[in-house]
């Protein structure tokens, strides 16, 4: 008996927020916000109830000014930077020319937007069909997550998948019976001996890569072994978090080892 | 004074008001979660100057101030975890094998008692053990997130994973032990 494992089973049903109630709550937040001595976000009507006017950019907090200015002069330093090197390096190539071409470079480098801050500041615009549906709005946004780039869930859904049949999980004697395959937080999946009926639980979830170039093997860490269950965990070196746990029941035989629930993790993460 | 973008806040609503409305709800029961996710968001304004913005740190940071206030509201969580229906406890403790319900009615009573008694021990938890179960159990997040979310190490919540593993075992072991006064009357 695993209590946490029972636990977890008895998880409520995920409620949905409806468009109503999404709108709703919305609505409450920009309303309570709408005295300028709380958070300085004021409402005004529109076609469809509240909309979130934009902060007067002037107007921001210290600390943030300051840490956008930096950013700022950091990446005009760069721009700058890049145009007189590119000035240099003109009138060394073509030193009886720069007469008649010197500004070519440098202004075309100047009329370049910057990276970052100011080429994401610049469409900061309200706009007003768009700021008052939260569901519906694209506006813009400073940390755009890339188009088409995989969830946590869909890497892992995507590694397991490939692991069915034959491979390093095969040749131990394992296939995965399920996984419950969460979009952006760590999967829990199940393995089945193909032997006797022990069966594996391991928790798969997304971490900071330790040391992606090192090809050494990380060792499992058993937190708990005692004679009806082991629980082990492991990071590896390429960012993957494992917690692996199996339990002693009259359906199979010995507990398994470290060294085998460290195969079975290295199965999944080759 | 905190100032926020309201495109940021916008985004960050959109993209994590579903889950914490979920969580909320799972803890809190529906109609109170929607407050709640109201507030969440109100104490993320007031509190944005102290937010450290980063790929993925949105969503720990949410959760934190939503479970803190869900601290606030006990009395409802207690409440719910008494009210889940029994009927639907047992059957999900039945995918289970150990459990076996198939194997007739008394299996099945027995399954609706473990649960009901786990989710009496887990309301008899400290609150952060409660938060932590429940981050790690309900909403699938790993050590790591859960550390995000509770301010703590990931090795620390392993080990307090652990613990309260431990713990629920003694509790439910202390309360299916037969009372040696009920069992006297009754014999």
């Amino acid at each position: 008996m695993n209590e946490l494992k029972d636990f977890s089973r008895l998880r409520p049903n995920d409620e949905q927020l409806d468009p109503a109630t999404n709108e709703r709550v919305w609505n409450l937040i920009a309303e309570e916000n709408n005295a300028p001595a709380t958070s300085r976000l004021t409402s005004t009507s529109d076609d469809l109830g509240v909309q979130l006017q934009l902060v007067d950019r002037s107007d921001r907090t210290e600390p943030q000014l300051r840490r956008r200015v930096a950013v700022l002069g950091a990446a005009a330093a760069i721009v700058v930077g890049m145009a007189g090197f590119a000035v240099v390096s003109n009138n060394r190539a073509t030193p009886s020319s720069t007469a008649s071409q010197p500004s070519e470079i440098p202004v075309s480098a100047a009329n370049e937007p910057l990276p970052g801050p100011l080429t994401s500041a610049a469409p900061e615009q309200s706009d007003p069909a768009t700021a008052s549906t939260p569901p519906t709005i694209d506006g813009p946004v400073e940390q755009q997550v890339e188009p088409g780039e995989p969830s946590v869930g869909e890497q892992i859904n995507y590694r397991i998948g490939n692991l069915t049949g034959e491979g390093p999980l095969g040749a131990l004697g394992y296939v995965i019976t399920s996984a419950d395959v969460q979009p952006d937080s760590s999967t829990t999946i199940t393995v089945g001996s193909t032997v006797d009926g022990r069966s594996i639980e391991i928790r798969m979830g997304s971490g900071d890569p330790l040391q992606p170039e090192d090809h050494d093997r990380v060792p499992i860490t058993i937190l708990d072994s005692t004679e009806l269950s082991i629980h082990g965990q492991l990071d590896s070196n390429s960012g993957w978090t494992f917690e692996i746990v199996a339990e002693r029941s009259s359906a199979d035989g010995d507990l398994p080892t470290s060294d085998q629930l460290q195969d079975i993790l290295y199965s999944l993460d080759p | 004074m905190a100032v926020v973008d309201p495109n940021v806040m916008n985004k960050m609503y959109r993209d994590h008001s579903g889950d914490l409305f979920a969580y909320l709800a799972r803890r809190v029961g529906r109609q109170r979660a929607e407050d709640l996710l109201a507030d969440t968001f109100r104490s993320a304004i007031e509190s944005y100057a102290t937010f450290e913005s980063g790929p993925g740190n949105e969503r720990g940071w949410l959760f934190g101030i939503a479970t803190n206030l869900v601290r606030r509201h006990w009395r409802d969580e207690q409440q719910r975890l008494r009210t889940l229906k029994r009927s639907d406890l047992a059957s999900r403790m039945g995918a289970d094998p150990l459990v076996g319900v198939d194997d007739g009615t008394a299996n099945r009573v027995d399954a609706e008692t473990h649960a009901a008694l786990l989710l009496a021990a887990v309301s008899e938890l400290d609150p952060e053990d409660r938060d932590l179960l429940i981050l790690s159990g309900w909403e699938h997040m790993n050590s790591r997130q859960i550390g995000d979310v509770l301010h703590i190490e990931p090795g620390t919540v392993r080990t307090r994973l652990h613990r309260i593993r431990q713990q629920l075992r003694s509790t439910l072991e202390a309360k299916t032990q037969p009372d040696p006064t009920t069992s006297g009357a009754s014999s």
